[in-house]
């Protein structure tokens, strides 16, 4: 409660007055348009503001990590016309390589070729493979999409409960479990926790299967592919579960300490709706939020995952590249992954803007 | 029956029509809470007792710090952490609402004990539009309504509280209202159920004075229409005046003087009511200082003795400070907490 002292004697003292009828229209503006809805909607001016910015955006962001990997690919020990070749072709014939593939060339026109020949929709070949690097994308990033939405689902499911069941009963007994597991998921890193376990489900109770998407002797379609997908989407999805869980039971706290819990308290509903329907609503925002800067950990974390469990995605692809100097495959791969990046975090950040009402142009 | 509420009209400035029945609707006996913090126990709340008749409106009057909020949200059950109720009684319906398990307080708030806060918009969920947490209110407080007898009954709500528009107020979100409509909303929740007894915690202190007015407009007509008792804390002496039949003067958790509006605002006893009477502005008289009260209130410890008000009161004396008075009569219908009502037949 305040602390000013009681105020003037001579206005409350006689509260007659019919309650003005100015005071019952909205302040100026605020209702001109009738109320705003939440919710994604074409014609919000607002929204397709910021999904044009966000847009324009992430082209530099594009350009940058393009440019990063195509510097730091330089950097790699090794030749690549020398490895392509193997060790017993004469300098010449290396040379001759170098030439055709333009490595002689200095770093920025090379880069300047390869951006626009990218710009045209042109990726370049897979040296290894043999074939157009789109073909090599196209084909692999459908499997670690499925990978990386499973993930993401197990990280959304399981955030927000575990989160609304620690932060709306803070320092009870389900909130230290919650913490305890949180600890235990944020310091398991994918790649140990891959191969625990593949060894445990996997070898030891034979739960799961340890390799790909298939079972390649008896191939069962939907149910096959998701009973496969179950071990490395856990691997993917449990450092980010435990980040998300803890910041979204860290503002959960913090609105189950604002005045309209007390007052929805106040006003009879029971503690599951207090929790479940007044606070959770207002954390929304927040778990969306932090969600989002997920997809990238998440798309890290399925490189991992992909090599320990053979599934035969883009990261798997990717490592596969690098061992094998495959240039082409590694950029394209790299630029494929950062624009899953950058587009889900836009649909993050679209998503947490309309979830709050409040939300400013 | 909230039918009723659409006169016009409130209590004029004499206050005549004081029908209030001496049926209590709520008897609170020996309320004692303790805050547990890291650095010791303090009483926020010592052994208050007072009753509240049916339809009456009982000001709670003290600083901030005196125990007066932590009293009203005892009655709800919703003693504020790291608070700890540790003695008291409070018979609601023959019923001692203090020892009920939660389940059945929670069962009366809302439906019989209803509550206003001090912070209108905080009191109201952000993400939600109006329409739709007086819906969610409704749900808890009269479950046997249908959902569309739910959004009619909404809309009814907000119409004795004087919105012409409720359907676009029930449509839109607490930041696009005014103060004093969230007040006027949160009224209209607080009426979702048939409530007895309505705590109204600094219900305008948020508010601009036109608007105050309004909502106390409101208070007084939901009392003489609907019959409901309102406990008014507050630390504002003209609102109380304006609207209370009763005053509970609280400070240092302890209730230092009570009685009749006209008596205590006339012609206060205790030393702390004279202050806090004091430092009200006049406007009538031109002068360059406020009065005040020097000090601020200090925690208590439990076991603390002697006269809470002795560090900051003007006629202390040894006494004041080592042992408690007692809360005795001192005057028609008063009852003061000062070892000066002893003297000079009463009066300090």
């Amino acid at each position: 409660m305040p602390a000013n002292g009681p105020r003037g004697g001579g206005g409350a003292r006689s509260p007659g007055a019919p309650p003005p009828d100015a005071t019952d229209k909205p302040p100026a503006g605020a209702l001109s348009k009738g109320p705003v809805r939440s919710g994604l909607r074409g014609s919000d001016p607002d929204m397709l503001m910021l999904i044009a910015k966000r847009l324009l955006g992430a082209i530099p962001v594009l350009l940058g990590v393009s440019f990063v990997v195509f510097v730091a690919l330089q950097l790699v020990p090794g030749d690549v016309a020398r490895f392509i070749l193997g060790y017993s072709a004469t300098e010449e014939n290396v040379q001759a390589l170098r030439e055709e593939l333009g490595l002689n060339r200095p770093i920025l026109i090379q880069y300047g070729i390869w951006l626009g020949n990218v710009l045209s929709g042109d990726f370049g070949r897979s040296i290894a493979l043999g074939v157009p690097v789109t073909t090599v994308i196209l084909d692999k990033i459908g499997a670690s999409l499925l990978l990386m939405a499973a993930s993401l689902f197990l990280v959304l499911a399981f955030g927000l409960g575990l989160a609304a069941i620690a932060g709306g009963h803070h320092r009870s007994k389900r909130d230290r479990v919650v913490v305890l597991f949180t600890l235990f998921c944020a310091s398991m890193p994918p790649f140990w926790l891959g191969i625990v376990l593949l060894y445990v489900f996997g070898l030891q109770l034979r739960m799961f299967p340890i390799s790909g998407m298939y079972d390649m002797a008896n191939p069962g379609g939907w149910p096959d592919v998701l009973h496969h997908l179950v071990l490395p989407a856990i691997t993917t999805a449990v450092s980010s579960l435990a980040i998300v869980t803890r910041v979204t039971r860290g503002r959960m706290i913090d609105v189950m300490t604002q005045p309209y819990i007390l007052a929805a308290r106040a006003r009879g509903l029971s503690e599951r709706r207090v929790v479940y329907l007044e606070a959770v609503r207002n954390v929304l925002p927040t778990y969306v939020g932090i969600s989002g800067l997920q997809i990238g950990y998440i798309f890290g974390n399925a490189v991992f995952s992909e090599i320990v469990f053979n599934w035969p995605g883009i990261g798997l692809q990717l490592y596969q590249a690098i061992i094998q100097r495959d240039f082409p495959v590694v950029q394209g791969s790299v630029l494929a992954i950062a624009a899953v990046f950058v587009i889900g975090n836009l649909i993050s950040d679209v998503l947490a803007k309309a979830l709050d009402p409040r939300r400013s142009a | 029956m909230r039918d009723r509420l659409g006169g016009t009209g409130v209590r004029s400035a004499g206050g005549s029509e004081r029908a209030v029945s001496t049926d209590p609707v709520v008897t609170v006996s020996g309320l004692t809470v303790d805050f547990e913090t890291e650095r010791g126990t303090y009483r926020a709340v010592n052994d208050v007792s007072f009753t509240i008749g049916r339809g009456e409106i009982v000001g709670l009057v003290g600083e901030s710090g005196s125990g007066k909020s932590v009293s009203a949200l005892a009655l709800l059950g919703l003693v504020p952490k790291p608070g700890r109720l540790i003695a008291g009684q409070a018979l609601f319906d023959g019923r001692d609402i203090l020892a009920i398990p939660p389940r059945e307080m929670q069962a009366l708030r809302g439906r019989r004990i209803a509550y206003i806060s001090q912070t209108p918009r905080a009191a109201l969920n952000p993400s939600y539009r109006i329409g739709d947490q007086l819906d969610i209110t409704l749900r808890a407080c009269a479950p046997e309504l249908t959902g569309t007898a739910r959004s009619a009954r909404a809309l009814d709500l907000l119409s004795l509280l004087g919105f012409h528009e409720p359907a676009r107020v029930a449509a839109s979100f607490p930041h696009q209202l005014s103060g004093g409509m969230c007040q006027r909303v949160c009224i209209a929740m607080a009426l979702a159920g048939s409530p007895d007894l309505l705590i109204a915690d600094e219900p305008t202190t948020a508010l601009d004075v036109a608007v105050q007015m309004q909502i106390l407009a409101y208070l007084y007509r939901l009392r003489r229409e609907t019959g409901v008792s309102i406990l008014l804390v507050s630390h504002d002496l003209a609102l109380v005046r304006s609207l209370a039949d009763r005053v509970i003067v609280l400070y240092g958790g302890e209730i230092q003087e009570v009685g009749s509006v006209d008596a205590i605002l006339a012609k206060p006893f205790h030393p702390y009511s004279q202050a806090l009477l004091a430092s009200v502005p006049d406007p009538s008289r031109r002068t360059d200082r406020l009065a005040y009260i020097e000090g601020y209130p200090a925690p208590v410890p439990p076991d603390a003795t002697g006269c809470r008000f002795a560090g900051r009161c003007a006629m202390a004396v040894d006494r004041c400070r080592t042992e408690r008075p007692n809360l005795r009569p001192a005057g028609a219908d008063t009852r003061v907490r000062c070892h000066f009502t002893d003297v000079e037949g009463g009066r300090a």
